[in-house]
């Protein structure tokens, strides 16, 4: 899942995939620009077939975050 | 560009698509589309993006200034104007320009109501006037989404003055607002929204983090809608749909199930394909002209066209019908040749793999169509393709089917006769070439659009531009329009003329494939001619700009002795003095009507 997030968020910010660290965000990353978290989000839902509330989608602006998150929503829907 | 269809792909790849896109060395005609948004549409314009370049169109995007609408479009010497566009699109939510119309409904009175509604039209209106007042560019003007939870809950619709019927009230006025200014038009947002839903249409977590409403859904399904009327405004809707019969037209195949088994009717699957039939019956009256391409033994597919009850299409629906055991690809390109159409003008729709894949690889300019397995998808599919949309149902659309019919008898009367001459005396033509004017301007503007052969510079120009040149005291807009012993063709020619000083330019001159070869251009150059001496002008300039499709006019001012005057960055230019022009014209037309003045 996490080679998975890597190859979204290469391709949206287009970045090279061995270049996401831990600590890639929005405020580091010249490329992720508010209109790039919105396509970022869009290909995460769509990928996984989830949806963040509105509070997750603005929290979720580092790869730390977006790993934890969707780690958590995965597991919400594997469960069931 | 990726021959994939949108709807099969996932948005990250339409993005990465559109950005790695390179449209260098590749031959793509330029479109300059503005959005003026009021509210945020980055979605709508990467899906706008990625489906110009499939359809060979490299887009350059202006984005307006965000809710500054109205400053930008009043500021001449602005940066939207010196973008040049060729489109406006103006993309407003009710909520950003009339919070209280969405928001508060429920606090205002009747009148206030009415004095919201009417702000939000004369904004409207100040928007398009100050367009119009510089820019010719076509606008497309985004209605209202009405609002699915209504202020008033289950009495509102109940009340003419309810939030849902002001705001229907308020869609309804648009139109009228549109009719003023030329080249405008509506984009249904609310019938959008019907198509998917209002909980797939909107995304209230965007609308509040970055005022960005629209779901990727939304946004697609606006990017197709828009792709449509820039078909229409190019001249690149299509022209001929080429049909199957077995599987597609009814079910079963009719060579081993026979007239009585095949399916077809009102009970499931028949009335599924019944349904499908009318659809196309809907295509034909639109002026759009159906074949037939079978592989069948024809009397079997004849007999179940003319004679089995169900049938909605019957002969006389098809310009052309090709029942026969050969390739396919030989008889799609037959039926282009005889049609005289381009193979980028069919599209090409079969229940088969196999014979749709072939068609894609060897006649990649045809729109192949395959068609989903279960027949009750037929008729929607069709519907929303939008591959056959026209800015206008011209009365010339209406009749081009019956056209058609009359130029197959125009030819076999051609048959019995030894000269040309007198083929066209016994046609007894009549012709009259008038200026632009209200009536004729939308037909002017399409024929502008659609004509790819008879014409000298490929110039497109929109029902605003026409309208434009008509009234200007420097230029002017002839139509010829036809009629002949086998019907009336309507207006088949046009030519806009620009005058500066001493000199009329020929800025384009056209004719509508029908009916090249019967000396008609003759008629409608003598016009032009006319027009140039009763200016008093001392010669007129015909220009002939050369493209992949109208070679065959390159001598036509040549031809019409026209002196060469040389080459104009890749156009050539062609000189008559007035003094000495010939106004003669062929004898054998029966009557002919030039009325240049006012």
């Amino acid at each position: 899942m996490e080679d998975e997030l890597k190859a979204i968020m290469a391709d949206v910010l287009n970045i090279q995939k061995d270049k996401i660290t831990y600590d890639i965000s929005m405020d580091n990353c010249d490329t992720w620009d508010s209109l790039k978290h919105m396509e970022l989000i869009v290909a995460i839902e769509q990928r996984f077939k989830i949806t963040f509330t509105a509070d997750e989608i603005v929290t979720m602006t580092n790869f730390a975050e977006l790993k934890r998150l969707l780690k958590k929503r995965r597991d919400v829907s594997d469960g069931s | 560009m990726c021959d994939c269809n949108i709807d099969d792909m996932e948005f990250i790849e339409v993005v990465k698509a559109v950005e790695s896109f390179n449209a260098e060395g590749k031959d793509m005609a330029p479109i300059r589309i503005a959005f003026l948004p009021n509210f945020t549409i980055n979605h709508v314009i990467t899906y706008c993006k990625f489906l110009c370049y499939q359809e060979g169109l490299n887009p350059e995007i202006y984005m307006g200034d965000y809710d500054n609408i109205l400053q930008e479009v009043m500021d001449p010497d602005g940066s939207l104007y010196r973008f040049s566009p060729d489109i406006i699109m103006i993309c407003l939510k009710m909520e950003n320009l009339s919070e209280s119309l969405i928001m508060e409904f429920s606090s205002l009175s009747t009148t206030a109501v009415k004095e919201e509604a009417d702000r939000v039209a004369n904004y409207i209106t100040s928007v398009l006037n100050e367009i119009r007042k510089n820019t010719n560019a076509m606008i497309l003007l985004n209605n209202f989404e009405i609002p699915v939870f209504p202020s008033l809950g289950i009495c509102d619709y109940q009340d003419r003055n309810g939030q849902v019927n002001i705001l229907r009230k308020l869609n309804d006025n648009l139109l009228d607002i549109i009719k003023n200014y030329s080249g405008s038009y509506i984009v249904d947002m609310d019938l959008l929204k019907s198509t998917i839903g209002y909980l797939h249409f909107n995304d209230n977590r965007y609308w509040h983090i970055g005022k960005a409403p629209l779901t990727v859904e939304a946004s697609k399904l606006i990017a197709k809608e828009y792709m449509k009327f820039i078909r229409a405004l190019k001249g690149t809707g299509k022209k001929c749909l080429v049909l199957d019969c077995d599987n597609t037209l009814w079910g079963g195949i009719i060579g081993e199930d026979g007239m009585h088994k095949i399916e077809i009717g009102n009970t499931y699957p028949g009335s599924a394909y019944r349904e499908f039939q009318q659809a196309i019956l809907n295509l034909y009256n639109r002026g759009v002209m159906l074949s037939i391409c079978s592989k069948n033994n024809e009397r079997d597919v004849l007999d179940v066209i003319e004679s089995h009850p169900d049938m909605v299409l019957r002969r006389e629906h098809f310009v052309s019908i090709k029942v026969n055991w050969n390739d396919k690809v030989k008889n799609l390109m037959e039926i282009a040749t005889e049609l005289n159409i381009g193979l980028d003008s069919l599209v090409f729709i079969d229940d088969s793999d196999f014979e749709i894949e072939c068609i894609r690889k060897m006649l990649p300019e045809i729109k192949a169509v395959k068609l989903p397995r279960d027949p009750s998808q037929f008729r929607d599919l069709l519907n929303s393709c939008g591959l056959f949309d026209t800015l206008t149902v011209s009365k010339e659309d209406r009749k081009r089917n019956s056209f058609y019919r009359e130029d197959m008898q125009r030819k076999d009367a051609k048959t019995s006769f030894c000269t040309l001459d007198d083929y066209y005396e016994y046609l007894e033509m009549e012709a009259v070439i008038r200026r632009a004017d209200s009536f004729s301007i939308p037909r002017i503007a399409q024929l502008t659009e659609r004509t790819n052969q008879f014409n000298l510079t490929a110039k497109r120009y929109s029902e605003a531009d026409i309208k434009e040149l008509g009234e200007s005291n420097s230029s002017q807009v002839f139509f010829l329009n036809l009629k002949d012993r086998f019907g009336d063709s309507g207006i088949v020619g046009a030519a806009i003329l620009k005058h500066f000083g001493t000199e009329v330019l020929i800025d384009n001159f056209l004719l509508s494939c029908r009916v090249i070869g019967r000396g008609i251009e003759d008629l409608l150059l003598k016009a032009c001619i006319v027009y140039m001496i009763e200016r008093g002008c001392e010669q007129i300039v015909g220009v002939y700009t050369p493209t992949t499709k109208n070679a065959q006019v390159k001598d036509f001012y040549r031809n019409h002795s026209f002196v060469y005057l040389g080459e104009d960055n890749g156009s050539f230019r062609y000189l008559l003095p007035a003094n000495g022009a010939c106004t003669g014209m062929p004898g054998y037309f029966k009557k002919v009507t030039i009325e240049c003045n006012e």
